[in-house]
């Protein structure tokens, strides 16, 4: 099966949702930001694609603290690796190129 | 039980992690009021679709296995219709409810599904799933017990129609929608 090197729409939304978060960038906080966008989408739908881009090697994640308001588990905090920031980066700027001298150039810009 | 459940939504690794983000998340939109039971619901009925998906790697084979269920509904439906009553027989056995009141259950049953079907499924295996269910379901309980049954199958088939439809938007249903299962 060959590789896959390009990004989906929603993985692309989910890594920008990574590098918005942060250093805090755990489940419900990347879910937040991706809500934020107004897309309506599942936290399960949100974690496979989050486990789906660490094996890809965009992503990587470390195990956080445990809570009481998350019933003593732990987070799971990601990080942004430079192959993810690198997908990102080629995915915005091919969208920004196809967009170039229409009437959504705007969004290029 | 809702654990179980909405843990089949993510790979066994994330299962603790989503687990504590789900309560974490659900604590918050009960804090603010904002629709906990709502989310949660959505969440659950996004858990199987995500399984299959990550378990066997298709994305689209939730959507399949949603409409291949409706097929093998509407192929018992056919089934009944031919006068071989095993699934009201069997369905008799623990059911309370007298044959009629079964009958109806199934057909309510299949007109919630198929609602759902209608709803948003695209492909158009799903759509003619979704009529030959309807057919079904509207012509089994009149075959069964007789045209007094139309009226109150006709209403009850509204109402359900209605409610799976309001129910398939509001929760987000999106079992034939690719970018939204992700």
């Amino acid at each position: 099966m060959p590789t896959r090197t390009g990004l989906g729409e929603f993985e692309m939304l989910v890594l920008a949702a990574v590098l918005r978060a942060g250093s805090g960038a755990y489940g419900a906080a990347i879910f937040g930001e991706v809500e934020r966008t107004g897309r309506r989408v599942s936290m399960g739908a949100v974690y496979t694609t989050l486990s789906r881009l660490e094996e890809r090697g965009m992503l990587s994640s470390r195990l956080g603290d445990p809570t009481p308001v998350r019933g003593g588990r732990r987070t799971r905090v990601f990080r942004l690796e430079a192959e993810g920031r690198a997908a990102l980066q080629r995915a915005v700027s091919q969208l920004s190129q196809l967009l170039v001298g229409t009437d959504l150039e705007w969004i290029a810009e | 039980m809702v654990e179980r459940l909405l843990g089949l939504a993510v790979p066994a690794e994330h299962r603790e992690t989503y687990l504590g983000d789900v309560a974490e998340e659900y604590t918050r939109r009960r804090a603010h009021g904002v629709g906990p039971a709502t989310w949660l619901m959505r969440e659950l009925c996004f858990a199987v679709p995500l399984w299959i998906q990550h378990r066997w790697d298709r994305t689209d084979l939730g959507r399949d296995v949603f409409a291949a269920c409706c097929a093998f509904l509407s192929a018992l439906l056919v089934l009944e219709a031919l006068n071989r009553p095993f699934v009201l027989e069997a369905l008799a056995e623990w059911g309370p409810g007298p044959r009629g009141v079964l009958a109806l259950a199934i057909n309510l049953a299949a007109l919630s599904l198929s609602g759902v079907v209608a709803a948003r499924v695209a492909a158009p295996e799903g759509r003619r799933a979704m009529l030959l269910l309807l057919t079904l379901a509207w012509a089994y309980p009149v075959f069964l017990l007789g045209p007094a049954a139309l009226v109150a199958t006709l209403s009850l088939s509204t109402l359900a129609w209605g409610i799976a439809v309001v129910a398939a938007v509001n929760f987000g249903f999106s079992l034939g929608s690719r970018p939204r299962i992700a």
